[in-house]
């Protein structure tokens, strides 16, 4: 019985650790449409955040300087998007999508003397006392730093959005950004804020990808991770808490997918065996997202929860005629 | 004093910025934009390339020998255009009608993998059924692999751009899979790559003596199709335009030949030219070409004139999927002949660059094709930052045009603001 | 030393220029404290152009205005708000998932930071007592009725501490019970001190509520009275005017066999309300049956009702005899109906792509376009430059982009398409609104041609000289409802004027 319990744990814990990075870009991309702006552009965010943050901390010899990093690179990237998408009105799409490319591309190539160099790293960070609880104790305190901070996102998150005064102005900008704007809230300024604000989360979890979970740098380390984190907004319905559900729980899946690798397949049938091969297994989390993506959808036809109503439609206050 | 529209954009005081909708556009400025976004982000490239402490001058000048210096260059670049044309067209296609497909990886190694199952079931079958039966099999492999986004999208509402991102790394652990497990050649001694292909499964060189029935086919196909062309056409600048189209083919192509007599560059040219062809033939002069213009246009009028969105949106994707299922065909049975991990180094993506490039048009993206590739090709020539070079390059030509798309759409204007 | 002024609103010299008109000319309007004051009107005499310029949304050409006695500089509506402007647009500004203390809230510096709504809540609970405004502050906004949502735009200009409350045809999406309510609400702020203007159209309401009435017609001021010193009939020749400018410049013609009929229909608007409520028309062949009556009283969606666009609750709708109701527009269109639609650019027309396009768009499917995969360019090459010869089209080439043709050019083109399919019904929704007087004529010529070749036409206007001098009968609607169909030869500026604001009109 003990066996079960220790491997549930250890899933667990590795669940919530694999779940960070996806949910630092989840709750920045939260952040960011919810103003009304749609952000692709997540998985070259994250990945610059990842360069970035190797770079500088081994430069500066200290992780936090390097996940600090990580904020900076990922908010000057989404400024660009910020722009195209705000002031110059582009399609928003588009504009993620190279911004995504580019970030790729870019990292890829500023990252090639960095690959696979050790750099200072957040280390386990075991807390006292309440490491000690039964069962909760190892999931949830003996991870790293990283991963305390995220704790902590996810409800400020959604105090901030929910019951704060900027919240309810961020929410307006994107429900009605007419209605905002002709009670004078600044709708520019709003998108760009959280725009920046969301892509410096996610490059803060492209940070705590290469500094914490999986140290040091590879091209493309990301492997997609930050398309599931935007696949994850929409299966959270835009809600922090949710997306924090949906995170850990698709980190959990991947750390079974992992550790099933591992089991011996001698006695089991042949199409059991084919599934349970490697790349297979490694199929599963993006199949996972396609049937999620499936579900949220007929779950938002049936339950009217949407996005927010100006999501991804440029706005402009118009004039002339009568 | 109020203009007719517009936004203001902050600048320095008493003076403001103002973009305004540009009312007619200029007929060079469409080709304009692409082309000056080429040259800004080259100078731009410059900037990572000086990080590195590579000195960008000769830096671009070995790349672009590398890529044409020679006619083994030029073989080269061409073969690696070869599955951009291909994929460049597909996307283009769903583009047109606002499919935001991004699943052209995935969809390329899927035609790939069935063109390949269909070579490995009749390895003796004689190359004359056997090729057109690869890229058959091709071709369904991505329009079906295309299809699931597709479906998902026009009946369910599904957001294509993830789904079909998510079957590229689906599709990818699939051939993963199989050059490791099921097709793994055993004279490989563990290197995760199947069996080479049969000699009748090869797609064989343009040069090749087997080509002549093939080219004079082509030929008198592509003739019959002008004339009809110019019976059907709208009026004499349409024909002259036409007319100096195909004799520019012509020229090319005769050029092409003689250019390439020995080098590797495969039939899977002749495919995409057909394809572009094909594709810019619907898209001007069938009744679905139309359709899929409107509805990518205008879905409100689409849906007026009674056009069926959701048939459309999964037609297209499955024709834009098949399109780079033959890519990915093309490249393992005309160049590499056998599969591998990893055999394409993210055409499907790059394919969207190239279709944007292009401005989804299918003449376009012949061209811009051979462009990235040189590009590609041409990172090469630079120590120390292969294929990273490019990848980062094509991104900010990526990011410079849509910039450069808003001058297209927006006329800048400099006001005094009292 | 500052006298305390009478007016709590002058406006003075008020004139507003767009390209192709001119809005406001040389306006003299003032609003005494304490009073509820109507500015009355047709569309597009200016009211709310006017009341745009007092609460900052737009700036005046020329003209200045007073508030309480002082010099306004209003650039912004932040400069409204702080001079205790307060405006309910036609179209509410409200965000529909939030709550309504949340949207009353919206954009203020209070409370600084946590939202703690139990006060805010009290608050609004206090301003809805005060003003018979009952409305909850938890309820999200999406789910009140239209009614309420209007309250809470009206509570959201109150919470801002607004004297003057603009309001822009506040009845125009109300029920009659909730039209009362609002007007117990409005003498009530009224006799707290507080200043109301509301833009109307509505003659009834205005007699019913308002202490003075000012009419615009066409940009100008026509007269300034008191309610008690004027009635319906007065104020229905001042909106119109007196000019009898028809003249029969069109044939007689013998009006065929019914091609349209519409029988008890009733359908609902975005909204959810009624559009239209049991709807009864005839148009016969050869004959234009124009609509009148203000924007927004249904019109927009009896065209597309019977364009297929839009569904019927009840009723009938009958093309030629047989029973059509419900069918798509693609059905309707095989079945011989043709639209010119309000907003061109929507339905009608597709920009990005060439005129040969889309004169093919309804036609793309039918031979000689089109074979079974092919279109057929020499056809449709032929096709596009006769109707762009024959409707005076002009553009350098069939090949042109639409988006670069003239609004003018633009609605020929969309003649050009649906009179050439030779539509048995051709429903005509505002064919020249917008349109210079050249294009404008060729517009009328058009449609009077068709109607001589046979063709049944429903034509809505706003234009009443044009309904006038086109239609062979003329029918006017008014929340929904048909409220009179009249010969045109016969109809007078002042019936059509009455039954547009409300009243009840006779028979043809």
């Amino acid at each position: 019985m003990t066996d079960v319990v220790v491997f549930v744990t250890i899933i667990l814990s590795a669940g919530i650790a694999a779940g960070t990075p996806i949910l630092y870009g989840a709750v920045g991309e939260i952040f960011t449409e919810r103003s009304g702006i749609l952000n692709l552009g997540v998985e070259g965010m994250m990945l610059v955040g990842a360069l970035t943050g190797v770079v500088a901390s081994l430069a500066t010899g200290s992780a936090w300087v390097g996940a600090l990093a990580g904020m900076v690179a990922g908010g000057l990237l989404s400024l660009i998007h910020a722009f195209i998408s705000i002031t110059l009105r582009g399609d928003q799409v588009v504009s993620g999508l190279a911004l995504t490319i580019f970030g790729a591309g870019l990292s890829a190539f500023l990252g090639f003397p960095y690959v696979n160099v050790p750099a200072p790293r957040f280390s386990a960070l075991p807390i006292p006392v309440l490491e000690d609880i039964p069962f909760l104790g190892p999931v949830l305190f003996q991870q790293d730093m990283t991963v305390y901070v995220c704790f902590a996102l996810v409800p400020l998150a959604w105090f901030w959005i929910n019951r704060t005064r900027p919240g309810l102005h961020l929410r307006a900008v994107g429900e009605n950004p007419a209605a905002a704007d002709s009670l004078g809230v600044n709708v520019v300024l709003t998108r760009y804020v959280y725009t920046v604000f969301g892509g410096a989360l996610c490059g803060l979890g492209g940070a705590s990808l290469s500094l914490a979970y999986s140290p040091g740098w590879i091209e493309n380390m990301t492997a997609g991770w930050g398309w599931i984190a935007i696949g994850l907004v929409i299966f959270a319905a835009w809600d922090p808490w949710r997306a924090a559900l949906g995170a850990y729980l698709f980190g959990a899946i991947s750390r079974v997918v992992f550790d099933v690798q591992m089991m011996p397949t001698g006695g089991l049938p042949q199409l059991i065996r084919i599934l349970l091969t490697p790349e297979f297994l490694r199929m599963m989390p993006y199949v996972a997202v396609i049937i999620i993506l499936v579900l949220a959808s007929r779950e938002a036809v049936r339950k009217r929860i949407g996005a927010p109503a100006a999501l991804g439609v440029p706005y402009a206050r118009e004039e002339g005629g009568r | 004093m109020e203009s007719s529209g517009g936004r203001a954009l902050p600048a320095l005081r008493g003076l403001s910025l103002r973009l305004e909708p540009r009312l007619e556009v200029p007929r060079w400025l469409p080709y304009a934009v692409p082309a000056l976004s080429l040259g800004i982000a080259l100078i731009l490239g410059m900037l990572p390339m000086l990080a590195q402490g590579i000195n960008p001058i000769t830096g671009y000048r070995d790349m672009l020998l590398l890529a044409f210096g020679s006619a083994y260059g030029i073989s080269e670049t061409v073969m690696k255009a070869i599955p951009l044309m291909l994929a460049g067209l597909g996307v283009a296609l769903a583009f047109r009608m606002l499919v935001w497909n991004i699943g052209a990886e995935g969809q390329l190694y899927m035609g790939a993998f069935l063109g390949a199952l269909v070579a490995y079931t009749w390895p003796h079958a004689p190359a004359w059924v056997l090729l057109p039966a690869m890229i058959a099999g091709g071709f369904l492999g991505g329009a079906l692999w295309g299809a699931i986004p597709g479906a998902l999208k026009a009946f369910l509402g599904v957001n294509e751009i993830i789904t079909s991102l998510m079957l590229n790394y689906i599709a990818i652990q699939w051939i993963n899979y199989l050059v490791i497990g099921p097709w793994q050649d055993p004279a490989s001694l563990g290197f995760p790559r199947t069996t080479r292909l049969s000699p009748s499964a090869i797609l064989p060189r343009i040069t090749e003596a087997w080509y002549l029935p093939m080219t004079v086919f082509l030929v008198v196909g592509a003739v019959v199709v002008l004339y009809w062309i110019f019976r059907r056409s709208e009026g004499t600048g349409e024909k002259l335009r036409l007319a100096g189209g195909a004799l520019l083919v012509g020229l090319l192509s005769v050029g092409a030949i003689y250019l390439l007599d020995g080098r590797r560059v495969h039939l899977g040219l002749v495919v995409s030219v057909a394809a572009a062809a094909i594709l810019s033939v619907v898209l001007t002069r069938t009744r679905w070409g139309y359709e899929v213009r409107v509805i990518g246009e205008n879905t409100r009028a689409a849906r007026y004139a009674g056009m069926n969105l959701a048939r459309n949106v999964l037609l297209v994707m499955m024709i834009s999927g098949g399109m780079a299922g033959l890519a990915g065909m093309s490249e393992i049975a005309g160049n590499l002949h056998l599969m591998k991990r990893g055999f394409s180094p993210g055409y499907g993506y790059t394919a969207i660059i190239v279709a944007w490039l292009a401005r989804l048009n299918p003449w376009g993206v012949i061209v811009v094709s051979l462009l990235l590739a040189a590009l590609f090709r041409g990172s090469d020539a630079i120590p120390g930052a292969p294929k990273a070079l490019g990848m980062m390059l094509q991104a900010v030509i990526f990011f410079v045009l849509i910039g450069g798309d808003v001058l297209v759409r927006y006329r800048i204007r400099l006001e005094r603001t009292t | 030393m500052i006298e305390a002024s009478p007016f709590a609103v002058r406006m003075e010299g008020i004139t507003k220029r767009f390209p192709g008109v001119l809005a406001n000319d040389d306006i003299d309007f003032c609003v005494q404290r304490g009073e509820i004051h109507a500015l009355l009107g047709e569309n597009g005499a200016g009211k709310t152009t006017l009341m745009k310029i007092l609460t900052g949304l737009y700036q005046p050409d020329e003209g200045q205005f007073w508030i309480d006695g002082r010099a306004a500089a209003v650039r912004s509506p932040r400069d409204a708000i702080n001079l205790g402007l307060g405006m309910v647009h036609q179209h509410f500004m409200l965000v529909e998932s939030h709550t309504v203390a949340e949207n009353i809230i919206l954009g203020l510096d209070v409370p600084r930071f946590v939202l703690n709504l139990g006060r805010v809540d009290r608050q609004i609970a206090e301003l809805a007592d005060r003003y018979h405004l009952q409305v909850d502050p938890r309820a999200k906004v999406w789910q009140l009725s239209v009614g309420e949502q209007q309250r809470v735009e009206i509570l959201k200009a109150l919470y801002r501490g607004a004297r003057v409350l603009v309001m822009d045809e506040p009845t125009a999406v109300l029920a009659p019970q909730e039209v009362e309510e609002l007007f117990n609400t409005l003498r009530s702020m009224a006799d707290e001190g507080h200043t109301v203007i509301f833009i109307s159209h509505k003659l009834g309401e205005v007699m019913s509520v308002a202490d003075r009435i000012t009419v615009l017609r066409r940009g100008e001021v026509v007269d300034t009275v008191l309610a008690g010193d004027t009635n319906k009939q007065s104020l229905a020749q001042m909106m119109v005017g007196r000019e009898v400018l028809f003249s029969v410049d069109k044939d007689r013609s013998e009006p065929g066999a019914v091609v349209l009929e519409i029988d008890g229909v009733t359908a609902f608007g975005d909204r959810g309300l009624k559009a239209l409520r049991d709807a009864s028309l005839t148009v016969r062949e050869g004959e234009i049956l124009g609509i009148a009556g203000v924007a927004g009283n249904g019109q927009r969606e009896l065209a597309e009702v019977i364009a297929g666009l839009r569904g019927v609750s009840e009723g009938r709708i009958l093309l030629g005899g047989e029973d059509v109701t419900g069918r798509t527009p693609r059905e309707l269109i095989d079945k011989g109906v043709g639209y010119i639609p309000a907003d061109r650019t929507g339905e009608g027309l597709v920009l990005n792509l060439s005129v040969a396009d889309n004169l093919i768009l309804k036609s793309y499917r039918d031979s000689p376009i089109s074979g079974r995969f092919f279109l057929d360019g020499e056809a449709i090459a032929d096709h596009a430059g006769g109707l762009m010869h024959d409707y005076d089209v002009m553009a350098p080439s069939i090949e042109t982009r639409t988006r670069l043709l003239s609004g003018g050019n633009l609605q020929k083109l969309i003649l050009a398409r649906e009179i050439s399919s030779r539509p048995t019904l051709m429903v005509a929704v505002y064919p020249t609104r917008g349109l210079d007087v050249g294009a404008t004529g060729v517009v009328r010529r058009l449609i009077l041609v068709h109607r001589q070749a046979g063709g049944g036409i429903l034509m809505i206007s706003e234009d009443l000289d044009e309904l006038l001098r086109m239609s062979d009968r003329i029918a006017v609607m008014y929340e929904g409802r048909i409220m009179g169909v009249v010969p045109a030869e016969e109809a007078t500026m002042e019936e059509l004027g009455l039954m547009m604001a409300g009243t009840s009109g006779g028979e043809a």
